[in-house]
Formats: C-alpha cells, structure tokens, sequence
C-alpha cells in the first residue's frame, strides 16, 4: 500500500496504473480488515440520539400497566420501560431480554423491542427472529409488520444506493423491496388507519428513489394523523424532490405554522433552503433548530438526548458558505460531544 | 429505515477538515472513530478505506 501510495507521489498522480494499483489494494486490505473486525466486533447501539430518533419515528404510545402482582420478568419489563424513557438503551435491551428469558405479561411488545434493537444494532437476522416470535404470539401489531418491513430492505440481495436526503450523502445497502411491501401490506390488513405504517411505508419509497408514492404516504399518514411532525416535513421533502417546489415550501410554512417548537421542522426546512443556495434564511432555520434542542435539552423532564443534526447542518453550511473551517470544527464537535456526553447544552 | 447520518457526517467531515487543515494527526483520530461507529460491513469497509488513505 505505502509502496505503491510512495510511486503514485513520485510521478505526481500522472499515471492511472500507479493509482488504479492503490485503488486495489486498498480495496482489498479494507475488505479484509472489516471481516476481521466485523467478527470481534460487540454489537454495541448507535448514540442515544439516533436509537430515539429511530424510536420517535413511530409515534408515542404508554407503556401498558405492569399487574398488580408482577412476576419476576414484569418487574424487569417494567424496569425496562424505565430505561427506554430515560434513554438508557443498553441497559433497556439487557431488561427486554432478562424479562423474556423469565416470561412477562407482555411477550410480543419485549420480542417487539429485542428485535428493534437488534435491528439498530446492524443485526437484522436476529431483528427479524425477534419480529417473527412477536408476530406469531400475536399478529394484530401493525408496528411490528412495519419494523420487519424496514429490515426486509437490509436484508435480501444488498444493493447500495447512495441517497440524498437533502444536503447529505448517506450510503445504505438496500435488500427486498418486495418482502418489505408485503409486509407493510399485512400491517395495513391488521389496522388500514395506522399513521405510522403509511410514514414508513413512505421512508422506504423515498429510499428507493420513489418519491411519487412516499409523498402519497407521507400525505395519508399526516391526514390519518395532524399532530405527527415526521409526516409532514417529510412531505415537504419528498415534494421537493419531485421539483414541486411551491407544493414543498407551502407545505414547511404550514408546519411551521402547527409545529413552531419543532427542531425537526426548522432544521429539514433549512435543508431544502440550504440546497437551493438560501445560505442567508438556511442559516437562521438552522440556528433556531439547534435553539430549540437546547432547550428541550435543558428543561428539567426535558428531552434526554438532542438531535445533533442541525449542529451538523450548521457546520456543512458554514464549510460551503463562508468556507470557515474553524466554525465548522466547532459545531461539529458540539455535536460529537452531544452523542457521546448524551446532554451537552454548548458553550 | 435505520440510517446514523448524524454520527457519520459529523466524524467524516471533522476528520476531513483536519486534513485539509494539515492536522493529519487529529483527523486520524477521527477517521478511527468512524470506524468504531461503522455497524455493518459495508460501512467499516468505507470508514477503513478513508482511514488507510
């Protein structure tokens, strides 16, 4: 690697065969390194931010009432909510699984949670056991059906797809789309009504690149559901990508309008701002969203962790605008600080 | 679907901005993160490469 990087310096990247030779071996050498560090790998949860983040995906719902005279497992399920509510995600797992092993009142919600997790995890085999279990002690849950729908695209014959979502590049490996669509089927056969299985229907065609039929169902999961915020932005973002740009603006005014607390509003809309070059305006939504995460950070019963995205946002903006690579660093590193400390309210 | 933009973005543009910089040092260290955070193959098998470059 070095030899061939070293020949490639010497002749000043003139030659395509020096430089298509570190291609290579680089390919190779990293292909080999993460099969060997895939296996030794603990399969650790993402940041507290991203594990709530993909939890608030489906909207809130109470935990149901733990018996009067709780077994041994009710006590740990119970335990187990707790921990999910104080965004405590390792240790919630541990108490999903303890309260399966010894049984609980509430199996196929648990299964429901060790299969989330795993699937946040990059386990998806294991998620759709998990999912499977759940469903076969009771298949009325469309949540389930859409969580195995969105592993069913992990899964499969992996394709990668880079993806926009507005300023950003993110690499996903896509698998099944048709076991996907099955099962977001069966989750609409168990409840046609469901808001959050009609918004993840939606992620998944806006991930396939099929923003025509995500906008459809980011439409009827917001109609099914006017308080859901996720719907709605993301039907701003999928108009947007249909070049409907008026439909896409109306759309963000009007969250704006309903939603004027909501960091996710604030920040998506300066993502779109921000793509079409309105530095000046993409700025000052994304100042307001990361206002908005501290606060809901800061407040005593407030958020447990913050959405670091508009930090990260801010920092991308401030690269392509006013090329301040120091202002960058910093907001970045609120950011990385926010994903590890979980609070962090900035300096 | 389960996508970690914000733990990606955030370590690959810092460690690539400390490059830029000249600050191979510090940005080593955080493309050695992105390799810690990386969750499935094909990601650790990207994180790698701009960590080997």
């Amino acid at each position: 690697m070095s030899d061939w990087t070293a020949a490639c310096i010497v002749e000043e990247f003139k030659y395509q065969d020096s430089t298509n030779a570190v291609q290579r071996v680089l390919k190779r050498l990293a292909d080999t390194q993460a099969a060997e560090r895939m296996e030794k790998k603990p399969r650790k949860l993402p940041s507290p931010n991203f594990v709530l983040a993909y939890l608030s995906s489906f909207r809130p719902k109470p935990w149901p009432a733990i018996p009067e005279n709780p077994s041994e497992g009710d006590l740990a399920l119970q335990e187990a909510f707790k921990l999910v509510d104080e965004a405590e995600f390792n240790d919630a797992s541990d108490k999903f699984d303890k309260a399966i092993e010894l049984g609980c009142s509430y199996m196929p919600l648990a299964l429901n949670y060790t299969g989330t997790f795993a699937f946040i995890r990059g386990d998806p085999d294991t998620a759709i056991e998990e999912f499977n279990k759940s469903l076969a002690l009771d298949e009325k849950q469309p949540q389930v059906w859409a969580k195995r729908a969105s592993v069913q695209m992990e899964k499969g014959t992996p394709r990668i797809f880079r993806q926009r979502t507005s300023v950003t590049w993110t690499e996903l490996i896509l698998g099944d789309r048709t076991e996907a669509m099955k099962d977001f089927a069966k989750a609409l056969e168990v409840d046609p009504s469901d808001p959050d299985v009609y918004y993840h229907r939606g992620q998944v065609r806006f991930l396939m690149g099929d923003f025509s039929d995500a906008a459809s169902d980011y439409a009827k999961s917001a109609e099914l559901d006017k308080k859901f915020v996720y719907s709605q932005v993301q039907l701003g973002v999928a108009q947007y990508k249909l070049g409907q740009i008026k439909d896409s603006m109306v759309t963000f005014r009007k969250c704006l309008k309903n939603f004027k607390n909501s960091a996710e509003v604030y920040n998506y809309y300066g993502e779109i701002l921000l793509d079409q070059g309105d530095f000046a305006q993409a700025t000052e939504k994304f100042e307001t969203a990361i206002e908005l995460e501290r606060q809901s950070a800061s407040v005593p019963g407030g958020k447990k962790v913050r959405n670091v995205m508009p930090l990260v946002n801010k920092a991308i903006l401030s690269l392509q605008w006013k090329k301040d690579a120091l202002e960058a660093e910093k907001y970045l590193k609120e950011a990385l600080k926010c994903m590890s400390l979980r609070i962090c309210c900035g300096d | 679907m389960v996508v970690d933009p914000e733990a990606d973005i955030a370590t690959a543009t810092l460690a690539q901005i400390l490059l830029q910089e000249g600050r191979a040092p510090e940005a080593l260290e955080y493309f050695e993160k992105s390799v810690e955070l990386a969750r499935t193959e094909q990601e650790l098998v990207s994180s790698i490469s701009y960590a080997e470059v």
